[in-house]
């Protein structure tokens, strides 16, 4: 163990182990022995064998949580870890893990509590202010979700889509959302801001103080009615962010709640920007850049952020999904290739190596890769359709056909019905294959249609 | 005995004959940039301005044709205007006719010739439209086009408003072809968009003040005209009679090939961002649209790309007109193989390897022609970005070199560096010719900005060619349309080429290592079939139509 042989010492624990069955030293170690060597499945039942009989064993504790946030079962590593952090409360990297654990389980409001909790020790950890942001954020997005699910229709909906937009500098689109907004909440404070800010982006300042103009002029809110809209007016995000404790949330609580969860991320990344440059800096950075479609800035922020953690397979692997945006997919080959050297695997792996042949127009070496990825996710649908296409294209039509069979209920612009249609034609299915190219000119005219409204609409005009 | 011998010397000659039907190794192509030399100094002058006029990106189209008759083909460039008065203003816009003067040497006679032209001209079109034996030039332009006619006297006419073909909508490209057989050249001309100097949209990235050409959604497409010769020295508008008026694209470029051997050329059209159109010729003065059904309207993924120039020829020898279009980078040149027995087309561009060889280039000027003589024909494309700030959006190049891929028995390989394509520009018009009579195909290239290049081939393999030119009687004087074979290469007479673009009157055959043609069978447009038997190669061999 001392000189991290850890598979060589396995063999001799469990020797010991089984020698001496309540020794719960020896069954520790067996266990860590294990969970050193990866062997992460194997070491979990003796971790909770030795924790029934020390409990508060704190290295049994943390290794287990460890090990279940390792296997993607972060839900099973919050106990272990919150029973550690009572135990040690001032261990930094415990309440790290717990809070990464409260996180990655959709407990975000807990998470964000824990990381908070932990810049308060640890100030100039990036680790803690990327996670509160990252938590925030999630929690808005969760507010947002729960919110479309209740009143999808609703001027709060559009609100929040309009910042969407206004985040991504879709500034027509936004414009359009935050007009329809205003036509069903005309007092709702931040609305007519908003647009002031969509006209000062897009060169319209004289029509940005009028809108500046009106929200100045809106009378204050009801506090008792709206509780949540003056605590996020007079600043108290934590405040607008809290729903009841008891009942089903109104619209207009999830709204606030989306929108002070935004602004919290917004002041925890604003600390992380006053750091020195760290991972979790150049991390959002890219992520920011890739919501934006901006990926080329995105691979320039991956590359930084792997300069500070050379060999970090996460940020390979998010570089290797913003060089394939960015349209480089030999780059992205390039990374994937290198991940599957150091023995990483994972569908999505595949299906970015094999999605980047295809673009290079390589079907032939395409079609291994996406068959492994379906082979480790058969529910990876744009595997199925990548597969599909790079048979099409090496004259296996009929292999390709269920393939884009079962990608067909996700296209939205007709293109796999496209693809299927003509696998059909070459196969001498003609009936069939008339009868999905039209259903591809349906999807089309209908989207045609649809652009054209929106595009009419989403006019910037003055106020 | 005798006939043992009779028939061992035999051999080598069949062997030569037959060369040119297989290319196993195909031959090095090698090209020379020799412009300057030539005393070729157009510069396209497309006049790029703060609000990025869309219109800036795409002027280039060239012309090749023999305006005086005498056997050396001459070269035509379009050329921009100021903006936004779209005018001629200086010199430094007039589109140039550079006489060929022999042995690689050119003169600018634009002036003497009176082709200068007016407005923001974009595409040109070269064809013989009143039968007096002396090519006639349209130029397609920003909403003015004009007809030159061809006095004869090393001068020309403009006949525009006299023909009745004067327009104002934004014309890219054209060509001439005879739709209804009735030995009359018909002009097609292809529309972009509805466009005006006062369309000031901003596009691109206001925070980081990038402003970039806004993408082709931003304008209303336009349907193609045809206009029919009444062979009177008039046109008619028959886009509505003929059904085509319905079919509103953003087209870019025309090429025409009578796809499924009806005896009626059909037509293809590029469109940006759309799907291509294949007007399918009926035969009874209609066309019907076939793009999608023919699986030439959008490449195998089902995505429109935007498609430019457009090359109506056949790849793989099997005797029928496939199609190369040229596009953007990640967007492949996309390649449809004619399957013939009207079973339309497929997606080749995989299947050809000029998927894997294109996908990072953007192309514009496109041109399949047998540039070492093999028998092959191999494409040259003239190649950069419509976005001239590009390189901060994606890992594209705006300037690029050209590009030509060999065709090696139906596959291509890129060959371009050890061609000697080395000028990076942002080229936009490419079309082809043997300037200097050696039987070897050269390319001149138009760059937005920069000099034009003269790319002199100087493919070091020696080969067999022919070029046949045709002098029509009932059909059309040019014999454009005529459906041409030797062995199992297929050609047809077709000035329409690449982007925006026309080619020299004739079609070029590479024979390898053959010394006679055994046979050439002659389809022309009026019907009649004419074969040729025993043919010597390496010359320009004029037929004139046989009674039927």
């Amino acid at each position: 163990m001392a000189s991290r042989r850890y598979e060589d010492a396995i063999p001799i624990y469990r020797q010991l182990a089984q020698a001496a069955p309540g020794n719960p030293g020896l069954l520790l170690n067996l266990a860590l022995a294990e969970h050193m060597a990866g062997h992460e499945r194997e070491s979990i039942p003796h971790f909770e064998a030795v924790l029934k009989s020390q409990p508060n064993l704190l290295p049994a504790l943390v290794s287990l949580g460890a090990a279940r946030l390792s296997l993607d079962q972060p839900e099973l590593a919050v106990t272990p870890l919150r029973t550690a952090l009572r135990v040690d409360p001032k261990n930094a990297d415990v309440r790290g893990m717990l809070a990464d654990a409260l996180n990655s389980a959709g407990h975000f409001e807990q998470a964000a509590e824990e990381y908070r909790k932990l810049a308060e020790i640890s100030p100039d950890d990036a680790r803690a202010w990327y996670g509160l942001g990252t938590s925030y954020q999630s929690m808005a997005r969760d507010a947002f979700d729960r919110l479309q699910k209740i009143d999808p229709q609703s001027a709060w909906v559009l609100a929040l889509v309009a910042d969407t937009r206004v985040q991504r500098r879709q500034y027509r689109s936004a414009f359009f959302f935050y007009r329809e907004a205003l036509k069903r909440l005309p007092d709702l404070h931040g609305l007519h801001a908003a647009l002031a800010e969509v006209y000062r982006k897009t060169g319209h300042a004289d029509w940005a103080a009028v809108e500046d103009g009106k929200e100045q002029q809106l009378a204050p809110a009801d506090c008792r009615a709206h509780p949540a809209e003056c605590a996020f007016v007079a600043g108290h995000d934590l405040d607008a962010a809290s729903l009841p404790a008891k009942g089903q949330p109104t619209a207009e609580a999830l709204y606030w709640r989306a929108r002070a969860g935004n602004e919290l991320a917004l002041q925890a990344f604003y600390r992380l920007g006053e750091l020195p440059a760290s991972v979790q800096m150049h991390e959002l950075k890219a992520q920011i850049a890739r919501d934006q479609d901006q990926h080329l800035e995105s691979v320039k922020e991956w590359r930084a952020a792997l300069e500070l953690a050379p060999g970090d397979a996460h940020l390979h692997e998010e570089l290797a999904a913003s060089l394939f945006l960015a349209a480089d997919y030999r780059g992205a080959l390039e990374e994937t290739n290198k991940l599957f050297a150091g023995g990483v695997n994972s569908a999505t792996l595949n299906f970015t190596a094999g999605n980047s042949l295809l673009q290079l127009e390589e079907p032939d070496k395409a079609v291994p890769y996406l068959q492994r990825a379906l082979a480790l996710d058969s529910g990876l649908i744009p595997a199925h359709a990548a597969l599909g296409l790079a048979l099409a294209r090496i004259g296996k039509s009929a292999e390709a056909i269920p393939h884009l069979q079962r990608a067909l209920p996700f296209d939205d612009d007709g293109n796999l019905h496209y693809q299927l249609a003509r696998a059909l034609q070459s196969t001498g299915q003609a009936a069939r294959a008339a009868e999905v190219m039209a259903e591809y000119q349906r999807i089309v005219k209908k989207n045609e249609a649809e652009k054209q409204r929106v595009a009419e609409e989403a006019q910037i005009a003055a106020p | 005995m005798t006939k043992f011998v009779s028939a061992l010397l035999l051999l080598p000659l069949l062997l030569n004959v037959l060369a040119y039907t297989a290319s196993p190794i195909a031959p090095p192509i090698r090209f020379r940039e020799v412009a300057a030399a030539a005393s070729l100094d157009f510069v396209l002058e497309n006049n790029p301005t703060q609000r990025k006029h869309m219109i800036e990106t795409m002027p280039g189209g060239i012309a090749v044709f023999d305006y005086d008759g005498d056997g050396r083909p001459d070269i035509y460039f379009t050329n921009g205007a100021s903006i936004p008065s779209l005018e001629k203003s200086s010199p430094k816009y007039w589109n140039r006719l550079y006489r060929n003067e022999g042995n690689m040497k050119f003169r600018d006679i634009t002036e003497e010739a009176g082709v200068a032209g007016a407005g923001y001209s974009m595409g040109a079109a070269v064809a013989d439209f009143d039968n007096d034996g002396l090519p006639d030039l349209f130029v397609a332009g920003v909403n003015r086009n004009t007809l030159y006619r061809n006095t004869g006297h090393g001068r020309f006419e403009d006949v525009t408003e006299k023909a009745g073909i004067k327009s104002g909508q934004w014309a890219v490209a054209a060509g001439w072809f005879d739709y209804d057989r009735d030995g009359k050249l018909d002009l097609w001309v292809v529309h972009y968009a509805k466009w005006s100097p006062a369309f000031d949209q901003f596009c691109g990235d206001a925070s980081r003040g990038l402003r970039i050409y806004c993408h082709p959604k931003y304008f209303e497409g336009l349907a193609s005209t045809l206009y029919r010769n009444k062979g009177d020295g008039t046109f008619e508008d028959v886009s509505a009679r003929t059904g085509i008026a319905r079919y509103a694209g953003r087209g870019m470029s025309v090429a025409f090939a009578d796809y499924d051997q009806d005896g009626f050329p059909d037509v293809f059209v590029t469109n940006d961002n759309m799907p291509n159109f294949l007007f399918h010729n009926k035969g009874d003065g209609t066309f019907e649209e076939t793009g999608l059904l023919s699986g030439v309207a959008l490449r195998d993924h089902g995505k429109a790309v935007a498609s430019m120039g457009a090359e109506f020829k056949d790849y793989d020898n099997d005797g029928m007109p496939d199609i190369f279009v040229s596009a953007l980078a990640g967007e492949t040149f996309p390649t449809f193989r004619n399957l013939g027995k009207g079973n339309g087309f497929t997606d080749a561009t995989s299947g050809s390897k000029i998927g894997a060889v294109s996908v990072r280039h953007s192309g514009w000027g496109l041109g399949a022609f047998d540039f070492n003589n093999d028998g092959w024909k191999d494409v040259f494309t003239a190649n950069s970005h419509v976005n001239d700030l590009v390189e901060k959006f994606e890992p594209a190049a705006y300037r690029e070199k050209d590009s030509v891929f060999v065709n090696e028995g139906g596959t291509f390989r890129d060959v371009s560096d050890e061609a000697g394509l080395a000028s990076v520009r942002a080229h936009r018009g490419a079309a082809f010719a043997d300037f200097n009579g050696d039987g070897r195909i050269d390319a001149v290239v138009s760059s937005l900005g920069e000099p034009a290049e003269l790319w002199e081939n100087i493919s070091p393999t020696p080969q067999h060619w022919i070029i046949l030119r045709f002098r029509g009687v009932k059909s059309n004087r040019d014999g454009i349309g005529a459906r041409i074979r030797i062995g199992n290469q297929y050609g047809e007479m077709t000035t329409a080429l690449g982007y925006a673009s026309s080619a020299d009157w004739g079609v070029h055959f590479g024979l390898g290592s053959a010394t006679v043609i055994p046979k050439i069978t002659i389809q022309w447009p009026s019907g009649v079939t004419q074969s040729l038997v025993n043919v010597k190669p390496d010359r320009i061999l004029e037929v004139t139509e046989t009674a039927p």
